[in-house]
């Protein structure tokens, strides 16, 4: 039981509410909320350091997803008014956080930090809002991360939407962003009402082994894992059984966390909210909003319906991913708006991770998930550039002519380019780690798929280089002499350059030593592992899996 | 000992390059030569130690680094293997480099870049010295990546100018394909290793270290010798690309927007011969692929002719240098396949090493030369609007004329004996019954080659220093010789272009030393023919006359041919047209596809509800005849369900 858990969901949460209420009547309001950031920060920072203090290898219990911290208190015990096959669904509330959980919980803190930061400058009006909405935007991602029952889950998971939706018409372009942010939002809940029918499927689950009914992960998983290796046991026809009683749960579940991923056909939400949502806010979505679906998909998916999910879904995902990789670099180098751009790249990276995902090996499964907190760190990073390359010059178009801000704003210049090498996968930094990983993983199902995803990295670096040729270098950046009023002429100041120096530097210690983060999720891959690999042996026979062995 | 010596030759660079990182911020940039210096100093002084403490033990040493990964079936350690064949090239490309950083010192002076092109170069000697000293594929590739962004940023260095940012992206690009090819070949070889039943085995195993890519070859060449031939194949591409070899050769003349010394340094000595490191490197993996190495010998054939017909026709002193250097690049890999016939790979990694040894300082001399030309110059470089400097650069003028000589392979200088060290192995193979007309053709291409490259260098020699004295305006009336900073290094690389050739060659002193690698140490019978040796001369000294005659015509020939040369036998054209275009255009019409189909067809589906209500709304007219009649309409409707019934 750790007060740990409740503090950091319940701390941004309150001091975004106070901020909220004061409002404009008290004084300094936005930097109490950059304070309450940091706080949170840290209160991340030591979850990190608790979850992998406490991981343990194996206890023993066949759960494929174990908290290594956990606060699951009696007192919030619920009947919920719901009755599933007669029985009634007892709704135990438990947070817990495992090494997966901890990593994106300190993505969270980083980039909240980081956001809150840098909004203190770039929000003109009612900024105390906007960090005040950041804050419980935050709270409830810490949420998401933390909650290890379905209930809680789909809450958090929902109720993210509400001060995004806020933050993205309240400071976005004015006449375009109510209509993007409805779009995000029919997006959002097409996938969340299939999504909530699936959750009930799954946790029906239990009920059909007479056990009492749950909606807690752990003991789910564990049901799971023991149905899993039941119908594997029975050979061809009880898979086949098995499959076709949970196929409808993992589509709908896939749909559901398939848009919020931005999955390819399901992915016009993002470009759009993205284009028009202040870069600061895009920050946030893009880095730490995306990952949900992905989350969602390796938190309870992959742990409790593996089976369907590689007879099903397991190629067809893989591939979709792998063709967002080539789609999204090659729409990217066709834009010439800079926030399209990084749209686009960002569905392109965010392939890899479906790639990595759908391989359900180590590698493979490493690599998503180290690539969740790796991409995180990168796009926020280059949104954050974004905002201030865009308060240099309004309308930031490079259509008819190279910028050459590099001469004028030469640590942007550093920056930027530090970050979209990061982004291109160069080795040393930690764009590579999780690429190769997934591509490792991925060359044991399938050649093919490798083979595009290995294109992809070509092309991630052309537009990558494109836009650091077309933006930073080519003139010495005087030659439009009209500047407009609102425009900044200097370099980023100090705090906008420690912030992102020290993501800069997670970037560069990741890429040289990743051993480090990569021991946090060891023991949670190998757990589900555990499941995956016999799963994928038994539905796709002939995937290699002799490699696995090895540990 | 050997170990602080082994770490000590990346990691001084680093430091190097983080402390020019550092002042490049502070804006101290006048001193920022001096750390950098002394790094390069003290990694050089480390790489000879290794040299003559003779850390490679009997064969190969390792020294311990950190674990980097150990997921799943990747398991990387960063470490060091030290062996002759890499304490080679080590000492080669940390000499030069300290050379090149000297002479930098002063040809960048004043430049508002200083310490980052300190920084940057750096930093590019360190991931150099990582590459050669790597003793796994994957941790190669990884350094592989970071010279290729050093060269980036290198070449990109005057980011003002639009030709340079576009040149530096284009020399990534190419070579991010070519090493598409590396990556694919890397993550197939460790699918292939973890299918090997024994590797499997094996708890935390180093899959991709080299001793244990060689330990489980004859059982991959056994079980999928075609799959191994696809991961030779495209680790070849990989070697091709960073090499400079056709088809990916397009990168490297545009890279001469960088600097000179970085020309000198990356594009001439040592990163381009990155390439056939591997290729050396893995020669016990080509062995089993003799059909991955004829093709290599084929694509080095042709790009030692191509090159070298693109040098005779270019007046950019810089491009005719850049050509040249592809077309040496070429020489190298027309070597190395000859390992493709049974028994002559020692002596072809052995020809192909020397001549990168003797073309890595005759090359970078020959550059830094014509980076003093152009300094006296005005950064003008066009041959066609300056001549006759024998007067203004009464220094330069000699060492130039020594490093032309050895490229153009003059009797007893360095080029003459690697250039014939790789003939005689062409000639050895020429003998083989089943390569052997690959290797005859190849044979005379290397005699051809020979000779037009005796023909451009004398060219572009005496068109720069001999004839009327002709000095642009760029110059101003300040044309002087270079400073003694900067030829003080250049008398060392001219020592090593007179007589690097005599003093590694005839004695046999490097292949003895190479012969000390575990893969490279068997027995190997080889004779150089001394018709041979004759042949070369004549035609390197009829080449040259034949050069300094060209010179002397005011107008270059404007035939076909030249207009062809010109521009690079349109294959740059080729690749603009009908891939990069294709490419963009496709980009285009995906990012209209997804606008107004894939977007489109979503507000459509969202339209949908909207319409429903729309159908509905116009029964909902308020009007009580509509109702009435609706109401008869369902009346009528159910009355006729049941009555059927």
């Amino acid at each position: 039981m750790s007060y740990l858990i409740p503090l950091t969901i319940l701390l941004p949460l309150v001091a975004g509410l106070t901020i909220f209420v004061v409002g404009l009547k008290g004084k300094l309001m936005a930097q109490l909320g950059v304070l309450a950031a940091f706080a949170s920060f840290l209160l991340s920072a030591v979850i990190v350091y608790e979850a992998f203090g406490k991981a343990e290898t194996n206890d023993g219990s066949v759960a494929t997803v174990v908290p290594a911290i956990e606060y699951a208190p009696s007192w919030l015990k619920f009947n919920l008014p719901v009755a599933l096959a007669g029985k009634q669904i007892k709704w135990q509330l438990s947070l817990g956080v495992d090494g997966i959980g901890s990593l994106m919980v300190l993505l969270t803190g980083i980039v909240g930090l980081a956001v809150s930061v840098f909004s203190l400058r770039q929000i003109v009006n009612r900024s105390h809002h906007y960090v005040g909405l950041l804050l419980i935007t935050q709270s409830m991602l810490f949420g998401v991360f933390m909650s290890m029952d379905l209930v809680s889950f789909y809450l958090f998971f929902e109720a993210v939407l509400i001060p995004l939706i806020l933050l993205i018409t309240g400071w976005g372009h004015s006449k375009e962003a109510s209509a993007a942010s409805k779009k995000f939002l029919l997006f959002t809940l097409a996938g969340s009402i299939p999504m909530v029918v699936g959750l009930i499927g799954l946790a029906l689950q239990s009920s059909a082994v007479n056990m009492e009914s749950t909606v807690e992960l752990q003991k789910l998983s564990a049901v799971a894992f023991q149905q899993q290796m039941h119908a594997i046991a029975g050979g061809t026809e009880s898979i086949a059984a098995y499959t076709s009683s949970h196929q409808w749960i993992v589509w709908v579940l896939l749909l559901g966390f398939g848009i919020k991923m931005a999955i390819l056909p399901l992915h016009s939400w993002l470009p759009t909210t993205y284009a028009v949502a202040h870069p600061n806010t895009t920050a946030l979505i893009a880095s730490v909003v995306a990952k949900l679906g992905v989350f969602g998909i390796i938190r309870i998916v992959i742990p409790l319906t593996p089976l369907a999910l590689a007879q099903e879904a397991q190629i067809l995902f893989a591939a979709l991913g792998a063709i967002a990789i080539v789609y999204g670099a090659m729409v990217a180098l066709a834009q010439s708006d800079l926030r399209r751009v990084l749209a686009y790249s960002s569905i392109s990276h965010m392939g890899f991770v479906t790639v990595g995902l759908m391989t359900l090996n180590t590698d493979g499964m490493s690599g998503a998930a180290i690539q969740m907190f790796n991409h995180g760190i990168i796009t926020c990073a280059m949104f954050l550039i974004l905002s201030l390359l865009e308060e240099r010059k309004v309308n930031l178009s490079f259509k008819m002519e190279d910028l050459g801000m590099a001469s004028l704003y030469p640590r942007i210049a550093v920056l930027l380019v530090f970050f979209t090498l990061a982004g291109a996968g160069l080795p040393g930094l930690n764009g590579f780690v999780g690429e190769l990983l997934a591509m490792v993983g991925m060359i044991r199902v399938s050649g093919i798929i490798t083979a595009i995803t290995v294109l992809g990295t070509v092309l991630g670096a052309w537009y990558g280089l494109k836009i650091v040729q077309r933006v930073l270098f080519g003139s010495d950046g005087n030659h439009d002499t009209h500047h407009q009023q609102h425009e900044v002429r200097t370099d980023c100041n100090a705090t906008e350059w420690a912030t992102l120096g020290l993501l800069a530097f997670v970037c560069l210690y990741i890429g040289v030593r990743p051993s480090g983060p990569m021991a946090v999720i060891k023991n949670d891959i190998e757990r589900l592992v555990t499941v995956t690999q016999p799963v994928s042996k038994a539905v796709h026979t002939d995937i290699d899996t002799v490699a696995q062995n090895n540990n | 000992m050997s170990n602080l010596l082994a770490w000590a030759v990346p990691l001084s660079p680093l430091v190097g390059c983080v402390i020019c990182a550092l002042l490049s911020f502070r804006g101290d940039k006048k001193i920022a030569h001096i750390p950098a210096i002394l790094s390069l100093a003290v990694a050089a002084a480390a790489s000879l130690g290794l040299m003559f403490t003779g850390a490679q033990g009997d064969g190969t040493t390792t020294f311990e680094g950190y674990k980097y990964l150990n997921v799943g079936s990747v398991s990387l350690d960063i470490a060091l293997k030290v062996d002759t064949l890499c304490l080679t090239l080590l000492c080669v490309v940390t000499c030069i480099s300290t050379m090149i950083a000297i002479y930098s010192s002063s040809y960048m002076h004043g430049d508002n870049g200083y310490a980052r092109y300190f920084a940057v170069f750096c930093g590019f000697v360190f991931s150099m010295t990582m590459l050669v000293l790597s003793h796994n594929l994957l941790m190669m590739y990884a350094f592989w990546e970071g010279v290729g962004t050093c060269s980036y940023l290198l070449i990109g260095f005057w980011f003002r100018k639009p030709s340079a940012a576009q040149a530096a992206v284009k020399a990534f690009l190419v070579n991010r394909v070519a090493d598409c090819g590396f990556l694919f070949g890397i993550l197939l070889l460790n699918y292939l290793i973890g299918m090997t039943p024994d590797a499997s085995s094996m708890s935390y195993f180093e899959r991709l270290n080299f001793d244990n890519i060689f330990a489980v070859l004859p059982t991959i060449a056994s079980q999928y010798p075609e799959y191994l031939g696809w991961v030779a194949f495209l680790l070849m591409v990989g070697a091709i690309g960073k090499s400079a070899q056709f088809p990916f050769h397009v990168w490297l003349p545009d890279a001469m927007e960088g600097p000179t010394p970085v020309s000198a340094l990356i594009h001439a000595a040592t990163m381009v011969t990155a390439g056939v490191f591997l290729m050396a490197r893995l020669s016990p993996m080509m062995e089993y692929t003799p059909s991955v190495l004829s093709l290599v010998g084929w694509l080095g054939c042709i790009t030692a002719f191509i090159a070298a017909l693109m040098a005779m026709f270019q007046d950019d002193l810089k491009r005719v240098l850049a050509y040249s250097t592809v077309s040496q690049l070429g020489y190298l890999f027309m070597a190395l396949s000859a390992g493709s016939v049974n028994g002559l790979m020692v002596v072809a990694v052995t020809a192909a090493m020397f001549h990168l040894v003797t073309h890595a300082f005759f090359k970078a001399l020959l550059f830094l030369a014509a980076g003093n030309v152009m300094h006296a110059m005005g950064d003008v470089i066009d041959m066609t609007k300056f001549g006759g400097l024998k007067k203004v650069l009464p220094k330069t003028n000699v060492l130039f004329m020594i490093g032309a000589a050895a490229l153009a392979g003059l009797p007893l200088l360095a080029g003459f004996f690697s250039k014939d060290a790789v003939l005689a192995v062409l000639l050895d193979a020429s003998s083989d019954g089943l390569y052997g007309t690959q290797f005859k053709v190849m044979l005379g291409v290397g005699f051809l080659t020979a000779f037009m490259t005796a023909v451009y260098t004398s060219k572009a020699y005496f068109k720069t220093f001999h004839g009327p004295e002709v000095i642009p305006a760029e110059a101003g009336d300040h044309a002087h010789e270079a400073t003694g900073v900067m030829l003080a290094p250049m008398f060392v690389l001219a020592l090593g272009a007179l007589f690097a050739g005599f003093a590694l060659g005839p004695t046999h002193v490097l292949g003895g030393y190479l012969a000390k690698t575990e893969a490279l140490s068997a027995e190997s019978t080889h004779n150089e023919p001394l018709w041979l040796l004759v042949v070369s001369s004549v035609i390197a000294l009829a080449g040259t006359a034949v050069g300094s005659m060209l010179a002397k015509k005011s107008h270059a020939s404007a035939g076909l041919m030249a207009d062809i040369g010109k521009n690079r036998l349109y294959i740059d054209w080729a690749y603009s047209k009908f891939i990069v275009l294709p490419l963009e255009f496709s980009a285009g019409l995906l990012a209209w596809k997804d606008v107004h189909i894939i977007d489109a067809l979503a507000n459509r589906i969202a339209g949908i509800p909207r319409l429903v209500g729309l159908v509905g709304q116009r029964y909902q007219n308020g009007r009580v005849p509509t109702y009435t009649f609706l109401t008869a309409v369902g009346v009528a409707a159910v009355a006729i369900w049941i009555i059927s019934r």
